[in-house]
């Protein structure tokens, strides 16, 4: 699954620890899910949609 | 090498890795009989300094800050005391064993010491990816614990096929833990060998 979390943080000029903190998870979750080597669960999802606001298949995408 | 390796190091995981890595293969070297017991307690000196250099990291750190999850401070806390434990348990069953009757209840009681923190170390474990609430930590342990029981599986099949031969000495049975633990550790290795590679902190 490809994700826009990169571009996103970078908007809000939030580092991955900034994110983690806000999501309430570690960052080598945020690094894993960013670089695409872990697809979150579908509530870390609608978390993250609620953190920056915006609708989940505007983050997440298929390959 | 990298902030993220520097930090590594300042953490008790790699020197618990690498004190139960060659710890255990000492113990069950000397108990299979294929190094004896005064060479086996001056080598066990390399792990025993080890354990110190953990012991240090843990003092000069706040655990839960340094692991990054209060619950891999919990699990680290409960395998380090556990694996003391099966220490103390093992020199004490090593030390009465022979000074007890034969078949007595107090022989097996003494027997199954080292058991019960061999155990505990399971126990940890399991305990550890229910307590977890980080997902991708709770997964990634997941992974360096199958990591761990893939390597006891092939270990104990290529050894038990070449023991049937007769080809290697017999080794007791009870060395699946600490080989466990020891793949656990190398599972960890690569997982977080992985996370660096990904990219350090942004």
């Amino acid at each position: 699954m490809n994700n826009r979390l990169k571009v996103l943080r970078a908007e809000r000029d939030w580092s991955q620890q900034d994110l983690a903190d806000r999501l309430g998870v570690s960052r080598q979750s945020v690094n894993a899910i960013e670089k695409g080597r872990y697809d979150p669960s579908l509530p870390l999802a609608f978390t993250i949609s609620e953190t920056f606001e915006l609708p989940i298949e505007e983050i997440f995408s298929r390959d | 090498m990298t902030a993220h390796m520097q930090n590594l190091w300042q953490s008790p995981g790699p020197w618990f890795g690498l004190a139960t890595g060659l710890g255990a293969p000492i113990i069950a070297l000397a108990f299979a009989g294929v190094l004896p017991w005064g060479w086996a307690g001056a080598l066990l000196v390399v792990p025993a300094f080890l354990m110190i250099q953990m012991i240090r990291t843990i003092k000069n750190n706040d655990l839960p800050a340094v692991t990054g999850s209060p619950a891999i401070a919990r699990y680290t806390m409960r395998m380090m005391a556990a694996s003391f434990a099966y220490v103390i348990g093992l020199m004490i069953a090593i030390w009465l064993h022979g000074q007890l009757p034969a078949g007595s209840p107090l022989l097996y009681a003494v027997t199954l010491l080292p058991t019960v923190p061999a155990l505990g170390m399971i126990w940890a474990m399991f305990r550890y990816l229910l307590d977890e609430t980080d997902e991708y930590l709770r997964h990634r342990a997941s992974l360096a614990s199958l990591i761990g029981l893939g390597i006891v599986l092939c270990l104990g099949t290529i050894w038990g096929f070449l023991e049937t031969f007769g080809l290697v000495p017999n080794i007791f049975a009870w060395w699946v833990v600490p080989a466990w633990a020891m793949g656990l550790a190398i599972g960890q290795g690569i997982l977080a060998r992985q996370d660096t590679r990904a990219g350090e902190p942004s």
